[in-house]
């Protein structure tokens, strides 16, 4: 029998937390989908010439909707975690990861695009695609990992 | 996955002062805090359920705490359904890593001395 049951109170009930920044699994596929729309879009405007306009709408379709998901989530399940990043120490690390790599990325496909290396960019896109995606996953697990520590700061 | 950290180890604030609070000793109110510290707002339904105690329960502890000056509640309405959210307020946070960290030193000097 643990000598401080108070304690173990305590660690239930952050672990019972942590379980709110997870994502269900629909929306890592959804969220994989976009990636892929979103980290090609010079690569699919380059084949729809034209379409860049279009493309833009549906750029900011998928934007409104994790938006608009993000604010369902948070009425829906009861729990309003702490959206800005600083809140989470351990997850700093991986999300700055991510977004050098987006950043990169972005630039690294828009030029290969516009020096005519179209299949590279493609072929380029998987694995950036897949990173990002992984670092995605990285960050949520050191979210969880802050909030069931209770090292979130407010 | 990182190993925990002990539950007083609150690394938002390693200068937190050891202080026991026995406002936090009565019922679910250690759970409760607990709960709250890890989030911004969180609904008076989902802290009923996630810590397993009843609606008077909840309500009667979470008025002791706001009266204490430990916790903020904000009441509102999902489309035409009211609803209660519970927040800890700075003091409450301050107060609850003290509580944390006066337990903790608890259990190290029990384990210690076995």
């Amino acid at each position: 029998m643990s000598d401080t049951p108070e304690l173990d109170q305590v660690v239930d009930a952050r672990r019972k937390l942590s379980a709110y920044a997870g994502f269900p699994r629909t929306y890592w596929v959804l969220y994989g989908v976009a990636l892929v729309l979103m980290a090609g879009l010079p690569i699919w405007s380059s084949f729809l010439p034209g379409q860049a306009f279009n493309l833009q709408w549906v750029l900011l379709a998928i934007c409104l909707a994790a938006a608009a998901y993000s604010v369902l989530q948070r009425r829906r399940s009861g729990v309003h975690l702490p959206r800005q990043i600083s809140a989470y120490p351990s997850a700093q690390r991986p999300r700055y990861t991510v977004l050098a790599v987006t950043l990169a990325s972005v630039f690294i496909i828009y030029a290969l695009v516009g020096n005519g290396h179209r299949t590279v960019a493609l072929i380029v896109l998987i694995p950036v695609a897949a990173v990002i995606f992984a670092g995605q996953l990285w960050t949520r697990a050191r979210m969880r990992d802050d909030i069931a520590a209770g090292r979130v700061a407010l | 996955m990182t190993a925990p950290d002990a539950p007083g180890a609150d690394t938002a604030s390693d200068d937190a002062v050891i202080d026991r609070h026995p406002i936090f000793e009565t019922g679910p109110r250690l759970a409760l805090c607990a709960l709250l510290q890890g989030a911004d707002w969180v609904e008076f339904g989902t802290v009923r359920d996630l810590i397993g105690a009843s609606d008077s329960a909840v309500s009667k502890h979470s008025r002791t705490l706001e009266d204490a000056g430990y916790l903020e509640i904000r009441k509102g309405s999902v489309g035409r359904r009211p609803r209660t959210w519970l927040r800890l307020s700075p003091p409450g946070r301050t107060a609850l890593r003290g509580h944390l960290a006066w337990l903790t030193g608890l259990r190290n000097a029990v384990d210690g001395s076995q």
